[in-house]
């Protein structure tokens, strides 16, 4: 008999529970509200990307947040399309760059984060800046040397006249050029000609 | 209402007081466990020849308690769930540690929590485990750096299982409320049936 009451209370709790769903969510939204609050993220400018593309200077992956469909119609140089994360794939030494809608972005950017992952960024205005940036680039008239040095990027061309320092992640947190603390560092290219098999 | 718990996060006590605290909690644990005669390398040993469900009943008793407290009070405004620390998933260094933990809770009779117990309650055999767990820690510590790039493997980060599966919270708390009461009514079945098995061949001697 008292089995019988203990598994009838057990039975009532758990379809109270169904009805009463998730409680905790409004907590956890609270949370991500919170970070957004108080956090900035790291951002990459398209430019910068571009150049670590090109370069392949920085130990990097990218991964694209859209849905398939907007993948499939443009993405960027071996950007890798996720619906889901799992964290295990990834490695916290390595360079992260999100691409995708703001909220999509933000609540991957948290999870990373709050999981140890600092060396993640976003990509500055997603996928319509690195249209307006780098896929169709617009030229003012009269351009400078910097100017005509980015847009030579477009077309993998090495201009001279300006020289250009190494490109560094804008850290908005510490407010400098320098990666975040824990932040990924670009990687060094091995000099040529050395051994390896 | 304001939300109270979990305590020491909201600062309702500090550092101090939170060791007092896990002093004390630490000592109901050991208590409740020595009361549930799981001081007993007979007794914990037995559940895995299938002859006394004492430990899963507990145990499931212990996970199903923690659940709904956590859930309803979260329910009811009284704790902040999210505030909870959860531990992460890291699928093949523990997958691989929980078959070298139930090895050790087989061979030896006791999980480290219970060898504490039997120790405290003057067993000899919980002496030479409890001293072989302090071996195998510090093994363990010096063969870290070896180990660390595998500890650190299978990242999964905190998982619950209602978002594994896809659920509301409260879908995974009917299920597993489900799962445990099915538990029970199985493990009494099965002890009845012992009993039963076991008085008959008294009989026949």
């Amino acid at each position: 008999m008292k089995n019988k009451i203990l598994i009838a209370l057990a039975m009532l709790l758990g379809i109270i529970a169904v009805f009463a769903g998730n409680p905790q969510l409004a907590k956890k939204q609270d949370n991500l509200n919170e970070f957004y609050a108080t956090h900035i993220m790291n951002e990459i400018s398209p430019i910068e990307l571009a150049k670590n593309i090109i370069d392949m200077k920085a130990d990097m992956r990218i991964l694209d947040l859209r849905s398939k469909e907007k993948y499939n119609e443009n993405s960027l140089v071996g950007a890798e399309n996720i619906d889901k994360i799992e964290l295990y794939q990834y490695n916290k030494k390595k360079m992260l760059v999100l691409v995708g809608d703001e909220e999509a972005v933000r609540k991957a950017y948290y999870k990373f984060y709050t999981n140890g992952y600092f060396g993640v960024v976003v990509l500055k205005d997603g996928m319509e800046g690195w249209e307006n940036y780098v896929v169709k680039p617009n030229l003012a008239g009269n351009p400078n040397a910097k100017e005509i040095y980015y847009i030579s990027l477009h077309f993998l061309g090495q201009p001279t006249g300006y020289v250009e320092s190494a490109p560094a992640i804008t850290s908005p947190t510490t407010g400098s050029d320098k990666p975040a603390k824990g932040g990924a560092m670009p990687v060094k290219k091995k000099a040529p000609g050395g051994g390896g098999c | 209402m304001e939300i109270m718990a979990p305590f020491f996060p909201n600062g309702v006590f500090g550092d101090d007081m939170s060791l007092v605290m896990a002093l004390l909690i630490g000592f109901g644990f050991g208590f409740s466990l020595e009361r549930a005669g799981f001081g007993s390398a007979k007794k914990l040993t037995d559940q895995f020849y299938f002859k006394d469900f004492a430990v899963l009943k507990v145990m499931f008793t212990a996970i199903i308690t923690a659940m709904t407290g956590l859930f309803f009070l979260s329910w009811m405004g009284m704790i902040n769930y999210s505030q909870v620390f959860v531990g992460k998933t890291f699928m093949m260094p523990q997958v691989l540690g929980g078959l070298i933990l139930g090895m050790g809770f087989v061979i030896g009779g006791y999980c480290p929590g219970t060898s504490v117990v039997a120790v405290v309650s003057g067993k000899y055999d919980a002496v030479t485990f409890l001293l072989g767990v302090t071996f195998g820690i510090f093994v363990f510590g010096q063969a870290f750096p070896m180990l660390e790039d595998f500890y650190n493997s299978t990242d999964m980060g905190v998982v619950y299982l209602y978002d594994f599966f896809g659920t509301s919270f409260g879908v995974m708390v009917f299920a597993v409320l489900v799962m445990a009461v099915g538990m029970f009514v199985a493990a009494e079945w099965w002890e009845r049936k012992l009993a039963k098995r076991s008085a008959e061949v008294q009989d026949e001697k």
